[in-house]
C-alpha cells in the first residue's frame, strides 16, 4: 500500500512538473514574419500633362493567406494618349513599410515584369528600363492607348534567379495581377 | 496476423531412410549410435526465445550425426525422423544468437524444447507483456520483424510497411512518405516509437514520421480502433516500432548494418553497440547511431532535381533490471534534411499548369548529392524514463517522456533583401514540445487479465516567420481499462477509455489577439473475440467505437501550398469525429496453406476532410483553388487478404490483396484521396546448399496497383488519376555462419523493368515520374564478445 501511495505521489508530482514546464510562454512574434509583397501600385504620368498623375493599386495585406484584397482598382486611361508608368511594390504588413521595388532594382538581373493587355490592341506597353545584361526589367514602362475599349492588363513579376533570358518562361511568378482596364 | 512463413526441411543425403542396408555409410556417420537398435525414432520439439518464450522463426537446427539441417517456421517447431537409439549432437542457432550445442540421448520418440538467448531479448518484461497484450490475437495486427524487416532495410519507415496488406503510403516525391492504414493517415494513426507516442507535426501531408527505422527490431501495425491504450486519436490504427530489448548476458555485442541503393546512390550505415556488465548483472546499456546520405532520385528518363536526403540519428539507453523492479532511461536525437523537387515549386496557377503540361520536370539536372532550396529540415529530440515494479498484486509500470520537434521549411527563394538573405531563414519554422506521463497496472484474477492505466500529456506549439497553423496549448488526461478472458477455445477482450482535452489557440487577427478555448470529452470503447475452430483454424471479430477531436490544423490552418498551388483553410466549427469500426477475419495455419482473410468497415460520422471550394482565393499571385475543412459521413470498407501456399518443399507462393472502397454517405459518391486496390504476388525458393549458409532464398515479387476509378463526380484535380501499373521485384539473401557469428547478406532489384509510372497517392504525381530501377545491397554484421 505504501508503494502504491508513493507511486501516486510521484505521478502527481511529475504531471505538476510537466504543467509548470509547459507554462513558460512561447508565443509567435508577428514582427518576425518573412517579407511579403502586399501591394502593387501602378503610378501613371500623362505625357501631355505631367501634373496629371494616376495611381492604380492592388493591396492584399495578408499575402497568400485567406483574407481578400482590401483594394483592387481598375486601370482607367484616356484614348490616344501616352503614359509613363512606374511600378511600386510594398510590404505594408511591416512597420515601417518596406519598399520591395528597391530590392527588385538591386536584384534586377533576377527579375522581369511582363505586361499582357487583352485584347492586345487595348494598350501598347513598352518596357523602358534595362538590367546590367541589357535585358528588360519592367519597373518603368510607356503605355500608349489608341481607341476606346474595355479589357484587362495582366502584370506578372517573374522571379528568375540565374535563368533570366528576357522571356517570360523561366522561373516562377511572384506577382500575377489582372487589372480590369478601361480606355474612355 | 502473424507473418506467414514456411517450413523448409533440408535433408542432404537421403541415405538415412533405409539405414539397415547402408551400414558402411552409417558407420561413418553415426558414431554415437547403436546400430542394432531400432531406427524409426523421431526427435521433435520447439525452439524458443529463452525470455519471451516466443517461438523463433528461421532458427536453424543441425543434427551433426546425420548432417541434417532444419529451419523453423513461425511456430518454431522442428522435426527429425528415422533416428536410431543413441546420443546425438544438436547445434542450433538463430540470427542474432550464439550457436548452442546440446547432446541428446534418444531411446524413444523424443520431444524437447530448446531455448536460445537472443541479445535482443527484452529485459523489460513488463513492456514486453504490455506489447504482447496489444499484439494479442484479438486485434487485427501485422508485424514486420527479423528477416522481413531486414529485407526492408534502406526504405523509409513508411515504405517498409507497404509490404503489409491494408497498409499503403501517402508520398510527396520519392523521399517523403507517411503510412496510410485502410485509407487513413496523419492524425488518425498513432505512431508509438519505443513506447512513446510520437508527437511532431504529424498532420502535414508532407511530414514524414521522425522515426529511425534502424532502431526498430519489430514493427507492429494494429489495424482498426481497438488499440485503446495508446490514445484517443487512433481511429485508423496504431503502429508500434520497438527496438531490440537491452541485453542481459554479460559481454559486449555490436551490430553493423550497411545498405546501398542505386536509385539515389543512397548509403545507410547503422552501428549499434550494447552490453551487460560482467559484475553488475542488472546493468545493461546500448548506443546506436545511423547515418544516411542520398542524392537525386533517378526516374527512368531523368534525374529528379534536388531530391537528395541526409539523416543522422543517435540514441542511448541504460537499464537496471531486477526481478522485482527495474528502470530504463532512453534518449534519442533524430535529424533529417530532405530536398524537395525544384520543379514542384510554383508561384501561380499559370506556373502549375505549365509544370503539369510539361512531360519532363521543368528543371533538369544530373546526379548530385547537393540539397538546395526548397528543402525541409526536421529535428526530433526524445527522452524517456520508465520503471516497473512487480508485486504479488500485479505489475506497475510508470513512464514519463519529453519530446521536442522542430520543423523548418525552406522555400525555393531566398529573401531579396540582402541582410535577410544572410540570415537564411526558413519560410516556416514550427516548434512543438510534448510532455507525457503514464502509469499502468497489470494484474490477473482467475481467468481475467486486466490492464488499467492513466495518461497525461501537455503540449505547446509555436511558429515563426509565417502563419500556417496557430500557436497553441493542448492538455489531455485519459484513463483506460482493458479486460481479457480466455479459455482453450475462446479469447475475449473488452476495453474502455475516456479522455478529456483542453486546447487553446493563440491567433493574431488584423493586429488583434484572440485566444479561443476548445474542450472535448473523448470516449473510446472496444471489444473483440477470437474463436479457435480447431488448432489450425481461427475466426475473429473486433469492434471499436471511437471519437477523435479535431486537431489544431483542421480548425485553423490557413495558407498556400506551393507544390500544389492550393490554399487550405481550417474550420473553427468542426465537431469530433465518431468512428465505428467492425472487422472479422479467418485465419488458417496448415502445413500447406496459411491464410489471413479479413473484412472491415469504418463508419465515420463527421469525418473531417478537405472539400474543394467553388470560389477561388484572389491573391497578388492570382487566383488559387481553395480547399476548406468540412465534415461528412463516410464508410471505408475493405478487405485485407494474405494467402500463402507451399505446393512443394522449399517453395512458397504468396498472394496479398488490399481492397478498399471509400464512400461519402451524404452525397452517395466516392471519396477522393483514397488508395486504389493493390495486389502483391510472390514466389520464394528457400534452400541451404552449404553448411555455412542458412536461410538462403530467391524470390520474385510482382506489385500491381490498379487505377483509382472511384472518384467523386465533380472531383477537382489538376490531372486524372494515373494509370494502373505493375512492378517486378527480385530479392535474394542468405545468412552466413562464420565462427558462430551469423552474418546476413541481401540483394534486391526493385522495379527491375525500369518502368515509367506514377501513383495516385503521390502528391508530386503532377510533376514527375516515380523512381526507376533500384539495385540494393544489404549487409548485417553482428559480433559478440564475452
Amino acid at each position: 500500500m505504501k508503494t502504491k501511495k508513493r507511486t501516486i505521489k510521484a505521478f502527481v508530482a511529475v504531471i505538476a512538473g510537466g504543467i509548470l514546464f509547459q507554462s513558460c510562454k512561447k508565443e509567435p512574434n508577428p514582427s518576425e514574419a518573412n517579407e511579403l509583397i502586399t501591394s502593387l501600385k501602378v503610378i501613371m504620368t500623362d505625357s501631355a500633362n505631367t501634373n496629371n498623375k494616376l495611381v492604380f493599386s492592388f493591396i492584399d495585406l495578408d499575402g497568400d493567406k485567406p483574407n481578400l484584397p482590401t483594394q483592387f482598382d481598375s486601370i482607367v486611361l484616356a484614348p490616344n494618349s501616352t503614359y509613363y508608368a512606374t511600378l511600386q511594390l510594398l510590404d505594408e504588413s511591416k512597420n515601417p513599410v518596406d519598399t520591395v521595388s528597391n530590392e527588385i532594382i538591386e536584384k534586377a538581373n533576377d527579375h522581369l515584369f511582363v505586361y499582357k493587355p487583352n485584347p492586345a490592341s487595348l494598350v501598347a506597353v513598352q518596357i523602358s528600363d534595362k538590367d546590367s545584361k541589357n535585358l528588360p526589367i519592367g519597373l518603368l514602362s510607356t503605355w500608349r492607348t489608341s481607341g476606346i475599349g474595355k479589357g484587362t492588363t495582366t502584370i506578372v513579376l517573374r522571379h528568375q534567379p540565374d535563368v533570366k533570358n528576357g522571356t517570360e518562361a523561366p522561373g516562377d511568378s511572384d506577382i500575377e495581377v489582372v487589372f480590369p482596364t478601361i480606355i474612355k | 496476423m502473424k507473418s506467414i512463413s514456411h517450413i523448409q526441411s533440408l535433408k542432404f543425403p537421403a541415405i538415412i531412410t533405409k539405414s539397415w542396408l547402408k551400414l558402411p555409410v552409417l558407420l561413418l556417420c553415426l558414431l554415437h549410435t547403436n546400430l542394432f537398435s531400432q531406427c524409426n525414432l523421431t526427435l521433435s520439439g520447439r525452439i524458443m526465445e529463452e525470455h519471451t518464450v516466443e517461438p523463433l522463426e528461421y532458427a536453424s537446427i543441425y543434427l551433426s550425426a546425420k548432417k541434417l539441417t532444419f529451419i523453423t517456421d513461425s511456430s518454431g517447431l522442428f522435426h527429425f525422423d528415422n533416428l536410431c537409439e543413441g546420443d546425438y549432437e544438436l547445434l542450433y542457432t538463430h540470427p542474432g544468437c550464439k550457436t548452442e550445442k546440446k547432446i541428446v540421448s534418444i531411446h524413444s520418440n523424443t520431444t524437447l524444447n530448446l531455448e536460445l538467448h537472443h541479445h535482443e531479448i527484452d529485459l523489460h518484461e513488463v513492456t514486453v507483456s504490455q506489447h504482447k497484450r496489444e499484439s494479442a490475437p484479438t486485434q487485427q495486427i501485422e508485424t514486420l520483424k527479423e528477416q522481413a524487416l531486414f529485407e526492408s532495410r534502406g526504405l523509409s519507415f513508411a515504405e517498409a510497411l507497404r509490404t503489409l496488406s491494408g497498409v499503403s503510403s501517402l508520398r510527396t516525391g520519392s523521399t517523403i512518405s507517411k503510412p496510410v492504414i485502410h485509407g487513413m493517415s496523419g492524425n488518425r494513426i498513432v505512431l508509438v516509437n519505443n513506447g512513446i507516442k510520437l508527437e511532431g507535426q504529424q498532420w502535414g501531408q508532407d511530414h514524414a514520421p521522425e522515426i529511425d527505422a534502424y532502431l526498430a527490431k519489430k514493427i507492429t501495425v494494429i489495424k482498426g480502433a481497438s488499440a485503446i491504450r495508446y490514445g484517443s486519436e487512433a481511429i485508423a490504427g496504431v503502429i508500434l516500432s520497438d527496438p531490440e530489448p537491452l541485453p542481459h548476458k554479460a559481454g559486449i555485442g555490436t551490430e553493423l548494418n550497411y545498405v546501398f541503393g542505386s536509385l539515389n546512390q543512397q548509403h545507410d550505415v547503422c552501428m549499434l553497440i550494447q552490453g551487460n556488465h560482467n559484475k553488475i548483472k542488472s546493468l545493461s546499456w546500448r548506443l546506436q547511431g545511423t547515418y544516411k546520405i542520398g542524392g537525386n532520385v533517378r526516374s527512368p528518363n531523368y534525374y529528379q532535381k534536388n531530391t537528395g536526403l541526409r539523416e543522422y540519428n543517435f540514441s542511448g539507453t541504460i537499464g537496471w533490471k531486477k526481478e522485482k523492479y527495474g528502470f530504463e532511461i532512453f534518449g534519442s536525437y533524430f535529424n533529417t534534411k530532405i530536398g524537395i523537387l525544384s520543379s514542384s515549386h510554383t508561384g501561380s496557377m499559370a506556373d502549375l499548369k505549365a509544370a503539369i503540361q510539361s512531360s519532363y520536370p521543368r528543371e533538369q539536372s544530373d546526379f548530385s548529392y547537393d540539397i538546395n532550396r526548397p528543402y525541409q529540415q526536421v529535428q526530433h529530440f526524445t527522452t524517456k524514463a520508465n520503471a516497473y515494479l512487480n508485486t504479488k498484486k500485479g505489475n506497475i509500470l510508470f513512464q514519463t517522456s519529453y519530446q521536442l520537434n522542430t520543423r523548418e521549411e525552406y522555400d525555393k527563394h531566398i529573401s531579396r533583401n540582402d541582410s535577410l538573405a544572410k540570415l537564411n531563414r526558413p519560410a516556416l519554422w514550427l516548434w512543438i514540445q510534448t510532455f507525457h506521463a503514464e502509469v499502468m497496472w497489470d494484474y490477473k484474477i482467475k481467468k481475467w487479465q486486466s490492464l488499467v492505466g492513466g495518461q497525461f500529456f501537455s503540449q505547446t506549439n509555436t511558429y515563426k516567420y509565417s502563419y500556417l497553423i496557430p500557436a497553441y496549448w493542448n492538455f489531455n488526461g485519459g484513463a483506460f481499462a482493458i479486460e481479457r478472458w480466455s479459455n482453450q477455445k475462446i479469447e475475449l477482450e473488452f476495453g474502455a477509455r475516456i479522455d478529456y482535452r483542453w486546447m487553446q489557440a493563440i491567433l493574431f487577427e488584423k493586429g488583434k489577439k484572440r485566444e479561443p478555448i476548445f474542450q472535448y470529452a473523448i470516449p473510446t470503447v472496444s471489444a473483440g473475440v477470437d474463436y479457435h475452430i480447431n488448432q489450425k483454424m481461427k475466426w475473429n471479430f473486433h469492434s471499436g467505437l471511437a471519437w477523435r477531436a479535431p486537431s489544431m490544423n483542421e480548425l485553423f490552418v490557413g495558407g498556400l501550398h506551393h507544390s500544389t498551388a492550393t490554399v487550405e483553410i481550417g474550420n473553427e466549427k468542426l465537431k469530433s469525429e465518431q468512428s465505428l469500426n467492425l472487422s472479422s477475419g479467418l485465419n488458417l495455419d496448415y502445413q500447406w496453406i496459411q491464410a489471413d482473410v479479413s473484412l472491415y468497415t469504418h463508419l465515420i460520422k463527421n469525418y473531417i476532410y478537405l472539400l474543394p471550394d467553388t470560389t477561388p482565393l484572389l491573391t497578388i499571385r492570382g487566383y488559387f483553388p481553395v480547399f476548406r475543412y468540412t465534415q461528412t459521413d463516410v464508410a471505408l470498407n475493405g478487405s485485407d487478404i494474405n494467402i500463402a501456399v507451399f505446393p512443394i518443399k522449399n517453395i512458397k507462393l504468396e498472394a496479398k490483396a488490399s481492397l478498399l472502397w471509400g464512400v461519402n454517405l451524404k452525397t452517395h459518391d466516392w471519396l477522393a484521396q483514397i488508395p486504389s486496390h493493390r495486389f502483391n504476388y510472390s514466389i520464394r525458393y528457400n534452400f541451404n546448399p552449404i553448411e555455412k549458409f542458412n536461410g538462403m532464398f530467391l524470390a520474385i515479387n510482382i506489385v500491381q496497383v490498379l487505377k483509382q476509378n472511384q472518384l467523386p463526380k465533380n472531383n477537382i484535380d489538376f490531372l486524372p488519376a494515373p494509370n494502373a501499373y505493375w512492378l517486378l521485384n527480385f530479392d535474394a539473401g542468405t545468412n552466413v555462419n562464420i565462427k558462430h557469428q551469423n552474418f546476413s547478406v541481401g540483394f534486391s532489384i526493385q522495379n527491375m523493368l525500369n518502368k515509367v509510372y506514377r501513383d495516385y497517392m503521390n502528391r508530386f504525381r503532377y510533376f514527375t515520374d516515380e523512381g526507376g530501377i533500384n539495385i540494393m545491397l544489404r549487409l548485417k554484421v553482428p559480433l559478440f564478445f564475452h
